[in-house]
Parts: C-alpha cells; sequence; structure tokens
C-alpha cells in the first residue's frame, strides 16, 4: 500500500486516517531492517519515531539524514573512522527545522568519509551498493540518502553537495535531487567540507517533494553568518502557476557524454520545446577550468576544517583519517603554503570571479541552462579508486555553478541500455528556486519518470 | 601527464605541516598522485585574471552580532561539552605534556 509513495501521498494517507503515523513509521523499519544489509545505506537506524504530534508540513513523515548532519543524542559520524563514537551535543539548523516541520528522523546514511568523494567507496564503513545494480556506485557523496529514497527505504530525504555531491547520486540512482543557491539553507550544524560551497538539500521521489522538504529548511538563521537573508518563497504553490521560460544551451556542457545519455537530453529539450519553453544556444566557459578551481578551492578549505580534529573535546586522533582524507589535505596543504599561495589558491579565487560573471552573463539571456548532471550512468563500485581525482571529472558538469553558488536540479528522464537511471540537469540564477521547481514540475507531469523511479524500487519487492 | 614526481621529503614536509602521518604506501602514492593533480591544476593558466577580484565567497558577507543581553542559544553546558571527551579530569580536557 505504501511502496513508492511520496511524501505528498503519505500525508495524504495519515490525513484521511488510513494509515497512522507509527504505521508508516515502523513500515520503513521493518524495510531497512530487510534490505539495509544489502544495500548499505544507513549507519545507523531509529527505532523509535518522534515528533508525533506537531502539525506541520511534514508531519508523521520519517526522513533519511546523511551522516553529517549533527542530530543531538544520535551518533553522527561523517562515515569517518575519527567521529566513529561522536554523538552531538547539538542540533544542525535543517535537522532542527525538520523537527519543527514534524519529521521523524529514520537514521543517519552512509557517505564519502567527511563528503570526499563521488561513489560512497571512501567512506569507513564500506561502500553504499546502487540498488539498481549492486555491483555498482549509487554515486556520492550523499549516496547513502540516494539508495535509501531509491530503495524505498525512506520516502525522501536529506543530503549536501560542495559541487555535485546532491546531484550526481540522485542521478545514479533515480531520484530528484535539488541543490540550492548556497546559503540558502543553513550549514550550522553540518561537518563542513568546503565552507564557501557546502549547500544542504533534498532528494526525493518528486518534484513536489523537494519543494515541500526545500520549503521547511530554507532561510536565514542567525548561527550561520553565511546564510541568505533573501526571503524565502512559497514553493509548493509558486511550483505550480503555469509559466514558460526560455532554456539556454551551451555546447560546452554536452561535450564527452554517454551516447545514450546524449540523446536522452535531446529528447528532454524537445519535450520542454513542446511544453511552449523556448531555447537559445549560448556559449559558456569550459568546464574543464571549474575542475581546476574546484579542486584548488575545495582541498584548501578541507584542510582548514580538518585542522580542528584534535581526538582531544571529541572523536579519535588524526591517524584514524583514512587515505583519502589525507590526500585532499596533502593538496590543500601544499597550494596555501608560502610560494604557491598566489599561484594555485589567489589565481583559482580570481577564476571562479571568471565563473560567476560568465554565469551572470548567461542568465541575462536566458531563465535556465540545460545539462546532465554526469557524462555517464552508474560506475562499476572499485572505479573511483584508480584516479587521484576521478570525483572531481565525474562532477565536472555541476562543479562551475557550486563555484558560481547558483541552485541546479538533477531529474531523471529514464533508463539507458544497461537499464541504468539518467537524468538532465537545469541550472538557474540565484534563489531562483521557485522557477526551477516550476520548470521541473511542469516537466515531471509532462513525462512519466515516477513510473520509471517505481519500477527500480520494485526491484527489491 | 606529470612530468616529475614530488619527491618523499617535500611530501613528508607537507603531512607535517598538515599534521597527518602517511604509511609508506602512502607517501609513494601521494608523490605521485600529488604532481598529476599539481599538472592538471595549472592549466587555469590559460585564463587571463589580470585586474579580476578574487572571490572568498558567493555571499555579501557582514559581522553577525548578538544584541546586548540577548540570550545566547547555542551556548552548551559544562556537562554537553564534555561529552565527547575521552580523557576529561575536573572539568578540563586532559592534554599531554608540551614542556618537559
Amino acid at each position: 500500500m505504501l511502496l513508492g509513495k511520496t511524501i505528498t501521498e503519505i500525508k495524504d494517507l495519515i490525513k484521511t486516517k488510513k494509515m497512522s503515523k507509527e504505521e508508516v513509521f515502523s513500515y520503513f523499519v521493518k524495510r531497512i531492517e530487510k534490505h539495509n544489509p544489502l544495500i548499505n545505506a544507513y549507519l545507523t537506524v531509529l527505532k523509535k519515531s518522534e515528533n508525533t504530534n506537531i502539525d506541520g508540513l511534514l508531519s508523521g513523515i520519517p526522513l533519511a539524514v546523511k551522516d553529517n548532519f549533527c542530530t543531538k543524542g544520535v551518533r553522527t559520524t561523517a562515515s569517518a573512522k575519527v567521529l566513529d563514537n561522536f554523538i552531538p551535543p547539538y542540533e544542525s539548523t535543517v535537522t532542527s527545522r525538520l523537527k519543527k516541520a514534524g519529521y521523524s528522523l529514520l537514521g543517519k546514511t552512509n557517505m564519502d568519509a567527511w563528503a570526499h568523494g563521488s561513489s560512497t567507496e571512501t567512506s569507513d564503513y564500506g561502500a553504499t551498493k546502487n540498488p539498481w545494480d549492486i555491483s555498482r556506485s549509487p554515486g556520492g557523496s550523499s549516496g547513502g540518502t540516494a539508495a535509501a529514497v531509491s530503495a524505498y527505504l525512506a520516502p525522501a530525504g536529506i543530503g549536501s553537495e560542495t559541487a555535485g555531491s546532491i546531484r550526481q547520486p540522485a542521478s545514479w540512482s533515480g531520484v530528484v535531487g535539488l541543490k540550492p543557491t548556497y546559503g540558502r539553507v543553513p550549514r550550522y550544524g553540518v561537518i563542513a567540507m568546503g565552507s564557501s560551497l557546502d549547500c544542504p538539500g533534498p532528494l526525493t521521489l518528486s518534484v513536489e517533494d523537494a519543494a515541500i522538504i526545500l520549503q521547511s529548511i530554507a532561510g536565514n538563521d542567525k548561527f550561520d553568518a553565511t546564510s541568505a537573508s533573501v526571503p524565502t518563497e512559497d514553493y509548493v504553490s509558486k511550483m505550480k502557476e503555469k509559466k514558460t521560460y526560455t532554456i539556454g544551451i551551451a555546447q560546452e556542457y554536452f561535450e564527452g557524454l554517454d551516447e545514450d545519455i546524449k540523446k536522452s537530453l535531446g529528447e528532454s529539450i524537445k519535450i520542454f520545446e513542446k511544453m511552449g519553453f523556448k531555447t537559445k544556444k549560448i556559449s559558456l566557459l569550459s568546464p574543464q577550468y571549474s575542475i581546476s578551481v574546484y579542486t584548488i578551492i575545495q582541498r584548501a578549505e578541507v584542510m582548514s576544517n580538518l585542522a580542528r580534529y584534535d581526538g582531544i573535546r571529541y572523536g579519535n586522533p588524526r591517524t584514524f583519517f583514512g587515505s583519502e582524507a589525507k590526500r585532499r589535505g596533502m593538496l590543500g596543504t601544499y597550494t596555501l603554503s608560502y610560494g604557491y599561495y598566489d599561484a594555485f589558491f589567489k589565481k583559482a579565487q580570481k577564476v571562479r570571479t571568471l565563473i560567476i560573471n560568465d554565469f551572470k552573463r548567461a542568465f541575462k539571456e536566458v531563465d535556465f541552462i540545460i545539462g546532465t548532471p554526469t557524462p555517464i550512468t552508474a560506475l562499476k563500485l572499485g572505479e573511483f579508486e584508480k584516479y587521484p581525482f576521478f570525483g572531481e571529472l565525474m562532477d565536472k558538469f555541476n562543479e562551475p555553478g557550486a563555484m558560481a553558488g547558483i541552485p541546479g536540479i538533477s531529474l531523471p528522464t529514464g533508463l539507458d541500455r544497461n537499464g541504468l537511471p539518467m537524468s538532465i540537469h537545469l541550472m538557474a540564477n540565484y534563489f531562483r528556486e521557485s522557477d526551477l521547481l516550476n520548470a521541473s514540475y511542469q516537466f515531471e507531469q509532462e513525462t512519466d519518470f515516477m513510473g520509471v523511479i517505481k519500477k527500480g524500487i520494485l526491484n527489491l519487492k | 601527464m606529470a612530468t616529475k614526481k614530488l619527491s618523499r621529503e617535500a611530501v613528508l614536509h607537507l603531512a607535517k605541516l598538515a599534521g597527518l602521518t602517511l604509511t609508506d604506501a602512502e607517501i609513494e602514492k601521494n608523490s605521485v598522485q600529488l604532481s598529476e593533480t599539481i599538472d592538471y591544476i595549472k592549466n587555469l593558466d590559460e585564463l587571463d585574471t589580470e585586474g579580476i577580484e578574487p572571490t572568498n565567497s558567493v555571499v555579501d558577507l557582514s559581522n553577525v552580532t548578538f544584541e546586548d543581553g540577548e540570550k545566547n542559544e547555542r551556548a552548551l553546558t559544562s556537562e554537553e561539552a564534555f561529552s565527547n571527551g575521552k580523557n576529561v579530569k575536573d572539568n578540563a580536557f586532559v592534554v599531554g605534556r608540551i614542556m618537559q
């Protein structure tokens, strides 16, 4: 009865008293008990629901939360053995807002350790398996949340993105993934990776669910000086207004795509045109440069953020760091050192300005830029280890937007020749989440990618 | 591809600065992979950034301060603050001696 139901649909079941909140919660706990040993999406599972009396936007809805969000009294590891036994004494703003909206925490999901990676393979607790094909990666770093939603071990979940960590796993696992504008959703209580880049956001089975979660977690936070004071909007109702937009097509975002993905992207553009959207050819800076800017800035910020782990106030000593954290810390230290700072870090910061200006110019002509979140569909587990910054290469279409801090969404568009999910990617100007959701919702109504997702869920019975 | 790899000494120096301990295999791997990565990121030199201001943050930052007398909701009790410490004595974290 519940299998594959969205947040919107579950809310309806609870409202019409067809199911109680407790029944919904225990349904997911049982499903997790049955399937999690195979998928390894959750590191910590809660057995009891909370917040059952709150009448909010997410009243009685159980959600999966990535393990880098501090949850008071519930172990939070960021999938790193350094934090193996860390019990946060405080709550992140995102989860405390979810609590106010009446959600129930189902469990904490696996990720790349410290969010360093795009496959969950750097997790100190073993990789998560892609529910579509367990020999493959679900993507990452929010791979645990993506797999949990894809296997319906949660109706939706929370992830976080530094550059691609929501959109790429959403794409590889066949779910919707929204990366909001930097600062739209507060970072307070999120274990930091790249402080000028990190963005929390939802992974869901429908565009409406993404809007509901965004509405619950967005908005200025006095505990996060980098959170935006721009007012939030009523994303759910604005999403349903009939609007038409202009979509920008940049050749630079079509290079190196797998054949099936390229074909699916072409078909998606035709669907938008059929819906009355205009398309326009534009030109953007090559994503190749964003790979370098991202690598330099992210690793420098990683090193600064990992400096706090001394094993004295909490957590284990620095000898517990895994290889990937060390690798990133080493480069971050290099590019920030005397003699190299100007050549690398400062140069990257300047190119970051060029990327921002490039998008600002483009968004004077178009409302969205279309592409795909990844050049290929889900890879086999083990492929990532072979290359020093393979994740960065896989996320090359997400990095420019992440460096600029603009929002983007990953929307499923069907299956490739191997039966693996494909997606399209829309980027919008700063704080244009409601337009992004509006166009995505219209696209979802026009197509039937929910049907595709549900087929994947049924794989697991 | 890498023109030259970073020396073992350079890798160990970086590890010391970063407070990291590397195994022999990691030293070798880092010296090769760091050089490869550094070679790649040099592609930024193809772009002219003369007169371009560096970006530190994509949001307009300003200091956020508390009003006088406002309750600090973020404050932890000392019990909470020490709850994750492995070696705590008399409301203090016990650390190793610096001077002998």
